[in-house]
């Protein structure tokens, strides 16, 4: 294959640095849930970068220059056009890495690498830039479903207010109860909170740029920023991980300046409301449960405090961890967009989780990320090993 | 065989600074792309002295894995001891921080072969060998012979020390001399000829990485808890 662009146009120059500081150790291999369930080294993350080192070379590489490109390997593309996209992004490697390379953000750069060589991405990952086009979402689901089935009868919602709640697809069509809890507990804080109509609350980005596919990025992020904006919000409460952590880090790069309104998840918003004693749990729970950190919320954007601080003001209950938790947290297996194409992966860890949680005698299993309400819930049926899932919210908002 | 092995020192080099200088021209010529992220934009002076233990201690890898923090950080720290101790036959007079370091370069000489092969019992015993590329393992093979010829003409087959001398200050003056009679002088040499072409740039830009990951990590609060 030859292509004008050398491999590593896409990369920033740290991320350029990154690839060439790997030591190539094997220590994330420890770590990476990918490896936990497949045990498969050539789609670790240190073959990733060998991989892409040797595209680099080979298209941009000092023998390339003088004696021009030779003809690449097809297996060598299509090897890591897999371990690309096999991966979940969650960024433990990047986490344990002992150089400290920042793999929550490299994945998705090489990702769009391929992308713009037509190798990528895999699956029904390559309609979701058309879907979203055509319906505003990633799942082609009918806007006019986006919030009918779960949005509770007694909650109003504003024109205009300082507050805006931003349901995200994931959550929206697939982890329903999760987004009614968020309005419930919003609407139990007492203050006016404002939403966009259906058909304008389109998909935040997060799916395609986590497939490498960029090229709608900049419009949606621009039309949903001036829809906020023209109804005066000055905070953006979501739910969902993926959502927050694309709107914080990467919607000011789109919108070209910083954001008209700061971004917050529904913990930090509820944790918030609670030490001001806007919002409070009057119901008890003789409970042990245990608290799952998304990747993309903990690793991502460090709201790691919140939840756990929600959850000890619930009289009665015994708040457990994860062996990994925080910032080190394990994939459920819902992340990166490739739990719809490498089902079997994501199952399996999302059973690794499950089983964590039965092994430490929990009660509930406790999330607040849509894509892994969705995962673990599916990888629950037809496992040994039960356990109930619920939502941080949709907890909460039993409660009050 | 004194003007092979000097035209192969130069040689050896001059690969060397042209793999660099192209990998460095790489890097500069990248996008210089909006970094995706709030958070802190600089590092604050807490930062900058935990990346600097960072950098020194290898504080990363001890966080992950203890045995091999103690095998990768005594081989950098006696290598880069053993290196500093060889600044004693480049330079006339030898300066005073180098005769000060002397006693515990020579002491880094036995530490670096152990260091070695300690790192390649670990990755054996952990079983994941199979992810060490084997240009990990030609290094560490060279580097391991390499430490045991230097250590052997340290303690026990000592060649003389002013025609070494002599030898590797003539390269760097560009004025060749006889190469020392010891056989083990020269498999030393060679094998550093080789493996100086090979020298794996995260010598360089690992500490640049880890500076960034302890600017990151301690900015990660600021992502989404901004006032």
């Amino acid at each position: 294959m030859k292509n004008k662009r050398p491999f590593g146009s896409e990369l920033s120059k740290v991320q350029r640095v990154e690839l060439d500081a790997c030591t190539q150790c094997g220590e994330c291999l420890k770590v990476c849930p990918v490896q936990q369930v497949t045990g498969r080294p050539e789609i670790s993350p240190p073959e990733k970068i060998r991989m892409f080192r040797e595209l680099i070379r080979e298209t941009d590489g000092l023998k390339s220059k003088i004696f021009g490109e030779g003809n690449i390997d097809p297996k060598l593309f299509q090897d890591l056009t897999t371990a690309l996209y096999e991966c979940t992004v969650c960024g433990a490697c990047g986490q344990s890495c002992p150089v400290g390379l920042f793999n929550q953000r490299l994945w998705p750069v090489l990702r769009k690498e391929m992308v713009k060589r037509g190798l990528a991405p895999v699956g029904a990952q390559g309609d979701m830039p058309q879907k979203v086009k055509d319906t505003g979402n990633p799942y082609a689901e009918p806007a006019d479903k986006r919030y009918s089935p779960w949005f509770p009868d007694n909650v109003s919602v504003a024109d205009k207010a300082d507050i805006a709640y931003y349901a995200g697809c994931t959550g929206a069509y697939y982890a329903k109860p999760m987004v009614r809890g968020d309005v419930l507990v919003l609407n139990a804080i007492g203050e006016p909170f404002t939403m966009l109509p259906p058909e304008e609350e389109v998909c935040c980005g997060f799916p395609l740029f986590i497939t490498g596919q960029h090229g709608l990025l900049k419009d949606l992020t621009q039309r949903l920023v001036a829809a906020y904006k023209a109804r005066g919000v000055k905070t953006l409460v979501c739910s969902c991980p993926c959502c927050v952590n694309i709107m914080a880090r990467d919607w000011p790069v789109f919108y070209g300046k910083a954001l008209p309104f700061r971004i917050r998840h529904i913990t930090q918003f509820a944790d918030d409301a609670l030490k001001k004693g806007k919002l409070r749990i009057k119901k008890g729970l003789s409970e042990r449960i245990i608290y799952h950190d998304p990747c993309y919320l903990s690793r991502g954007v460090g709201v790691i405090a919140e939840p756990r601080s929600i959850l000890k003001n619930i009289p009665g209950i015994e708040l457990l961890e994860f062996d990994r938790h925080g910032v080190n947290s394990r994939c459920c297996g819902a992340g990166g967009a490739a739990r719809k194409v490498f089902h079997e992966n994501a199952v399996a860890m999302g059973r690794l989780t499950i089983d964590e949680a039965v092994g430490k005698k929990a009660d509930k299993l406790v999330l607040s990320c849509p894509a892994c309400y969705e995962k673990v819930n599916e990888a629950m049926k037809g496992h040994d090993k039960q356990i109930k899932i619920v939502d941080i919210m949709e907890l909460v908002s039993e409660l009050l | 065989m004194d003007k092979i092995l000097t035209i192969a020192a130069y040689v050896s080099c001059a690969i060397f600074l042209v793999r660099f200088v192209w990998h460095a021209v790489s890097w500069l010529r990248a996008e210089r792309r909006p970094f995706t992220g709030a958070g802190a934009e600089r590092l604050s002076a807490g930062s900058a002295v935990n990346a600097l233990l960072d950098m020194i201690f290898f504080r990363r890898l001890f966080r992950t894995n203890r045995a091999l923090w103690i095998a990768s950080w005594a081989f950098h720290i006696s290598l880069l001891f053993i290196a500093l101790r060889h600044v004693w036959y480049f330079m006339d007079p030898v300066p005073e921080f180098i005769i000060f370091i002397e006693p515990a370069g020579i002491k880094a000489g036995y530490v670096l072969p152990f260091s070695l092969v300690l790192l390649l019992l670990l990755r054996a015993a952990a079983g994941r060998d199979r992810y060490v590329s084997q240009y990990n393992f030609f290094l560490i093979a060279v580097l391991f012979i390499i430490s045991v010829t230097g250590l052997l003409m340290g303690i026990l087959f000592q060649p003389d020390i002013l025609d070494v001398k002599d030898f590797v200050s003539g390269i760097l003056a560009f004025e060749p001399y006889a190469l020392p009679d010891s056989t083990l002088f020269v498999v030393h040499f060679i094998l550093v000829i080789v493996l100086i072409p090979f020298l794996p740039f995260h010598l360089i830009t690992a500490p640049v990485i880890t500076m960034e990951a302890r600017r990151r990590e301690d900015g990660l609060d600021m992502v989404m808890h901004e006032k």
